[in-house]
C-alpha cells in the first residue's frame, strides 16, 4: 500500500501543480499636477486663469497586459473612468492573471471602432456602455472623454463662465502603452495608474481657450487634445 | 400511564405535522412576464431575487390602485401617478392624505425599469424595490405605517391569495412589506412607453410633422447650421433621459451654493451635488405638466425659455445651461418634437389598468 502511495504521489503532485495565478488590482487616480484632483477647488493655469473642474470622465478600451515574450493577456473590453465620482481611486479587479514577466500595460483612450459602432441601447441599462450621456447622436459616436468646468474670467472670485471639451469619433482614439517591466510573483498585485489633468490645458506651449467645444469639425484641436490625454497617463512609481 | 403519555406525544406530533398554512391549498405556478415593445429601448436588468411574473405584476397592480396603502383609506399610488397623465398628477407639488403638499412634483413612472442610477428627483433610493417602501410612510404622501398595512393585507380575502400566487408563501403570516414592495416594483417594470410617433418615424413606419423633424435637428445638434439646443446631453435617446443628475440653473439665489432644495447633494453630502436633480424622461412629456422638480413651469414653451435664458447662475449649474439664442422657430419646433414623443399604448394593457374599476 505504501509503495502504491509513493508511486502515485509524484503523479498527484504533477497534476495539482497549475500555473501560478494573480488577482490584479488596476487602480486609476486623477491628478492635477502633483495633487489628487478635487472637484471643489480652484486651480491656476499657466496663463494665471483660475478654473474649477466639474467633470472628468472617459472610456478606456482593450485593456491588456503584454508579456516580455509578446503575449497578450486580456483584462477587459472597456471600462469607464468617472473621476468626479472618485478621483482618488477607481479600482478594477482581474482574476486568474498568470504570474509572468510583463512588459507593458496597454489600453486605448476612447472606444475602438468596433465598440464605437454600437449604441447605448445595445447594452443593459446597468452597463457603462449604456450611458447615453456619453453618446452624441450627431456624431454617431460615443463621447470618448468629457472634461468640463468653469473659469473665473474676471479674476473676481466668481466662476461664472462654463467650458467643456467632449471628444469622440474613431479618429480621436489613442493607444496608450505604459512600460511595466515587472514580474508578478504574488497572489495579489496592484498596478497604479495616474491621470494628470494639468497638461490637458496646454497645447503647443499655450494655454487653451476655455470654450464650450464639442464640435467634431474642430478636429485639429481635438487631435492635439487627445494626444495630451494619451500623454497624461503614467504609472505610479 | 406510560401509554397515555405516549398517546399525547403522538397526538402532538400529528397535530404539528398536520398544521398547514392557510394558503397552501391555493396553487402557486409562477409564469415569467415578458415585457414587450422594448426593442427601441434595450434591456433592463431584472433582479434575481425579484423576477417579473404574471402574478407578481397582478399583485402589484392591485396594490398600486388600492387606497389600502394610505392612512385614511383615501389615496393610492395612482392618486399621484395617474396613468392618463403618464403616471404623474398634473400638480406642481403632490398633495398627500392630510392635504399637505409635498416637497416636489410627482415623477413619471414611465420606463422606470431602466432607472438604474437612483430613483426620485434626488436619487435617494437605488432600486424600485427600495423606492416602493417610502411613500406609504411619508407623512406628506400616504402617511400610514407598514405594520398596519400588513395587518390589513393579511386579513384581506383579496390579497391573501394574490400574495400566495405571486410569491408562493404558505401562510398569510408570511406577508411582509418587502413582498408588497417587490410586487409594486414588478408592476412598475411593465410601464413601458416606446412606441411614439417619433419611434415609428425612426423605424420607417410613420411620419411626424416637419416642425417636429426640424426640432430633432436642434435637439440632437444634427444640423451644424442650426443653433445647438444642447438637449441631448441630459435627455439622450432612447430613454430621453441620461439617468443622471444635473443642476439646470433653475434655483435662484444659489450662486454661493445656498440651495433651497439640495437635491442629490442632500444624500451624497457632496458640495458638488447640491441642487442636482434627476433629468426626467421626455417620453410623454406633453402629458406631465407642470414641469421641473417644483412644477414651476406650466408649459413646454416656458421650459424652453428657461433653457434658452442661460439659467440663474447657481453654483453647480451645468456648463451646458447657456444663453442659447434659439430662434422662435427653433423653440416651436423643439416643442413639436417633444410632443412627438407621446405614446400611451401601455394603457391598453389590462395589467396596467385599475383592477377595481
Amino acid at each position: 500500500m505504501k509503495k502504491l502511495a509513493i508511486l502515485f504521489l509524484p503523479i498527484l503532485i504533477l497534476f495539482s501543480c497549475g500555473e501560478d495565478k494573480t488577482e490584479l488590482k488596476l487602480e486609476f487616480k486623477g491628478l492635477f499636477g502633483e495633487e489628487t484632483l478635487s472637484f471643489d477647488k480652484e486651480y491656476t493655469l499657466e496663463n494665471d486663469k483660475k478654473i474649477k473642474i466639474l467633470q472628468s470622465g472617459m472610456y478606456l478600451s482593450d485593456l491588456r497586459l503584454i508579456t516580455k515574450a509578446g503575449k497578450t493577456i486580456k483584462l477587459d473590453d472597456y471600462v469607464h473612468l468617472d473621476f468626479e465620482k472618485n478621483a482618488s481611486s477607481i479600482q478594477y479587479s482581474f482574476k486568474e492573471i498568470p504570474q509572468e514577466e510583463f512588459k507593458s500595460l496597454d489600453f486605448g483612450v476612447g472606444l475602438n471602432s468596433d465598440l464605437n459602432k454600437t449604441k447605448p441601447k445595445d447594452y443593459p441599462s446597468n452597463d457603462v456602455m449604456n450611458k447615453s450621456s456619453y453618446y452624441w447622436t450627431a456624431w454617431k459616436s460615443y463621447i470618448f472623454s468629457k472634461l468640463e468646468g468653469k473659469v473665473d474670467n474676471n479674476n473676481d472670485g466668481t466662476f461664472a463662465k462654463g467650458w467643456l471639451f467632449h471628444s469622440g469619433k474613431d479618429e480621436m482614439y489613442r493607444n496608450v502603452s505604459l512600460a511595466l517591466d515587472r514580474k508578478f510573483n504574488d497572489e495579489n498585485e496592484t498596478i497604479k495608474v495616474n491621470f494628470d489633468h494639468k497638461p490637458l490645458f496646454t497645447i503647443d506651449g499655450k494655454t487653451i481657450a476655455l470654450e464650450i467645444t464639442h464640435d467634431p469639425s474642430d478636429a485639429a484641436f481635438f487631435a492635439k487634445f487627445m494626444d495630451n490625454m494619451k500623454a497624461s497617463f503614467s504609472l505610479d512609481k | 400511564m406510560v401509554i397515555g403519555k405516549i398517546s399525547i406525544y403522538f397526538i402532538l406530533i400529528f397535530a404539528i405535522l398536520s398544521c398547514k398554512g392557510d394558503l397552501e391549498d391555493i396553487s402557486y405556478e409562477p409564469q415569467d412576464y415578458v415585457v414587450e415593445g422594448v426593442e427601441n429601448l434595450g434591456i433592463f436588468p431584472n433582479p434575481k431575487d425579484n423576477p417579473t411574473t404574471l402574478d407578481g405584476v397582478k399583485l402589484g397592480q392591485h396594490l398600486f390602485y388600492d387606497p389600502i396603502l394610505s392612512g385614511n383609506g383615501t389615496m393610492s399610488c395612482a392618486s399621484c401617478h395617474d396613468p392618463q397623465l403618464a403616471f404623474t398628477d398634473g400638480r406642481a407639488k403632490s398633495i398627500g392624505i392630510d392635504g399637505i403638499p409635498g416637497k416636489r412634483s410627482a415623477m413619471s413612472l414611465i420606463n422606470s425599469a431602466y432607472n438604474t442610477n437612483g430613483l426620485f428627483w434626488d436619487g435617494r433610493t437605488k432600486t424600485l424595490e427600495e423606492q416602493a417602501l417610502l411613500p406609504v410612510t411619508d407623512p406628506v404622501e400616504l402617511h400610514h405605517t407598514w405594520p398596519e398595512v400588513i395587518e390589513d393585507l393579511k386579513k384581506s380575502e383579496l390579497y391573501r391569495p394574490l400574495f400566495r400566487k405571486a410569491f408562493g408563501i404558505e401562510d398569510s403570516d408570511e406577508i411582509t412589506k418587502e413582498l408588497a414592495a417587490k410586487a409594486l416594483a414588478q408592476f412598475q417594470r411593465i410601464l413601458i412607453s416606446a412606441n411614439s410617433p417619433y419611434d415609428k418615424w425612426k423605424a420607417g413606419k410613420g411620419a411626424i410633422s416637419d416642425e417636429a423633424a426640424n426640432g430633432e435637428l436642434t435637439f440632437f445638434d444634427i444640423d451644424p447650421l442650426r443653433t445647438d439646443g444642447e438637449c441631448g446631453h441630459c435627455h439622450n435617446e432612447p430613454l430621453f433621459t441620461a439617468n443622471e443628475y444635473f443642476d439646470n440653473g433653475i434655483q435662484k439665489g444659489a450662486e454661493n451654493g445656498d440651495y433651497k432644495d439640495k437635491g442629490l447633494g442632500a444624500h451624497t453630502n457632496k458640495a458638488t451635488d447640491l441642487g442636482k436633480m434627476r433629468a426626467p424622461t421626455l417620453r410623454n412629456i406633453a402629458l406631465t405638466a407642470p414641469y421641473m422638480h417644483d412644477g414651476r413651469f406650466q408649459t413646454l414653451e416656458e421650459v424652453i425659455e428657461h433653457y434658452d435664458s442661460g439659467g440663474h447662475g447657481s453654483k453647480n449649474q451645468d456648463v451646458l445651461i447657456l444663453n442659447l439664442k434659439l430662434t422662435d422657430d427653433q423653440k416651436l419646433e423643439l416643442v413639436e418634437f417633444m410632443k412627438a414623443l407621446t405614446d400611451t399604448s401601455y394603457l391598453e394593457n389590462p395589467l396596467v389598468k385599475n383592477p377595481f374599476k
